[in-house]
C-alpha cells in the first residue's frame, strides 16, 4: 500500500480505492445536507471510518456508493430526529406560482444556486442533492431515503419546480415568467 | 400508462440519464409520447438543459482534499498498528 500524499492521492488498497472514487461525491452530499463544511467533514470522516471497519470485518460487505450515501443520510438524520418526521410526511409544498423561464440558465451562478438550495427544507434539499449532486435515478434515491419509488417520483418533481421558482424569485439567472394563470394548481403543468 | 401532460412532465422530471431509469418501461413509454409531441419535446429539451446547468454548478462545490488525505492516513495508521 502506498501512503497518500498531501492531497490525499495514492492508493491504500481496497479502502483507498473506495475513498478515491467516492470522496468528492460523499463530501458534496454531506455538505448539501449539513450546510457547513465542518459538519460535512465530520459526517464524511465518521462514515468512511465505518466503511473501513465494515470492509475489514466482512470482505464481502456491500460497501458501495449507495451504502455510503445511505450511511451519510442515516447519520445526518440521527442528529436531526425532527427532520425524519418531516421527511416521511413529505413536507408538501404549495405550487401555485409562475414557473421561471429557462432562458438565461447559463447565467446561473454557483453561489446563488447553493443559497437557494440551502434555504429549502431538508426534504427538498435531500432529494435535489441526490438527483443533481449524485445524479442518481429515482429508484436509487428511494432506496437511500427509504421511501417508496412512486413517492420519490412525485416529490422530486415538486422539489425541482420549487428550486426553479425560488431561483426566479431571487431574480438570479432565469427571468421570472409572469404566466401564473397558465400553471395548474399542482404546479406540474 | 395513461398520463396527461402534467403527469407526464412530473414523471420525466425525475428521469436521470445514465441510470437504470433508461431501461424502465415507465420512462420508455413517456419518451415515446414526448417524441410524438413537438411541444412536449421542446419542454423536455429545456428541462434537460436546466438540469445540465445545475449539475455543472454543483460540481463546482469545493471539496477539501486534506479531509480525504486524513481519512486515508487514519485508515493506513490503523492498518499499520
Amino acid at each position: 500500500m502506498q501512503t497518500p500524499d498531501a492531497n490525499g492521492n495514492g492508493k491504500a488498497g481496497k479502502f483507498g480505492d473506495f475513498v478515491e472514487e467516492n470522496f468528492a461525491s460523499a463530501y458534496r452530499f454531506a455538505f448539501c445536507l449539513s450546510l457547513a463544511h465542518d459538519r460535512a467533514t465530520r459526517l464524511v470522516e465518521t462514515t468512511f471510518h465505518e466503511a473501513d471497519l465494515l470492509q475489514k470485518s466482512d470482505a464481502h460487505a456491500a460497501v458501495d456508493k449507495t451504502w455510503l450515501l445511505e450511511a451519510l443520510h442515516r447519520k445526518w438524520m440521527a442528529c436531526h430526529p425532527r427532520l425524519a418526521t418531516a421527511e416521511k410526511s413529505g413536507d408538501e409544498i404549495s405550487i401555485n406560482e409562475a414557473l421561471i423561464s429557462l432562458e438565461g440558465i447559463d447565467d446561473l451562478e454557483c453561489d446563488v444556486v447553493l443559497k437557494v438550495l440551502h434555504s429549502m427544507s431538508p426534504v427538498h434539499r435531500l432529494l435535489l442533492s441526490l438527483f443533481y449532486f449524485e445524479q442518481l435515478g429515482y429508484r436509487e434515491i428511494a432506496r437511500i431515503v427509504d421511501l417508496p419509488p412512486e413517492t420519490v417520483l412525485g416529490r422530486l418533481a415538486r422539489s425541482k419546480i420549487l428550486l426553479r421558482q425560488m431561483l426566479g424569485r431571487l431574480g438570479a439567472g432565469p427571468r421570472a415568467e409572469q404566466k401564473g394563470s397558465e400553471v395548474p394548481a399542482d404546479g406540474l403543468g | 400508462m395513461d398520463l396527461d401532460n402534467a403527469e407526464l412532465k412530473a414523471l420525466l422530471q425525475s428521469f436521470r440519464e445514465g441510470t437504470p431509469d433508461s431501461d424502465d418501461p415507465i420512462f420508455q413509454e413517456a419518451f415515446a409520447k414526448v417524441a410524438g409531441d413537438p411541444h412536449l419535446a421542446a419542454w423536455w429539451r429545456a428541462e434537460q438543459a436546466f438540469d445540465a446547468v445545475v449539475v455543472e454548478i454543483f460540481r463546482t462545490v469545493p471539496v477539501p482534499l486534506d479531509v480525504k488525505a486524513n481519512i486515508l492516513r487514519d485508515a493506513q495508521t490503523v492498518r499499520n498498528a
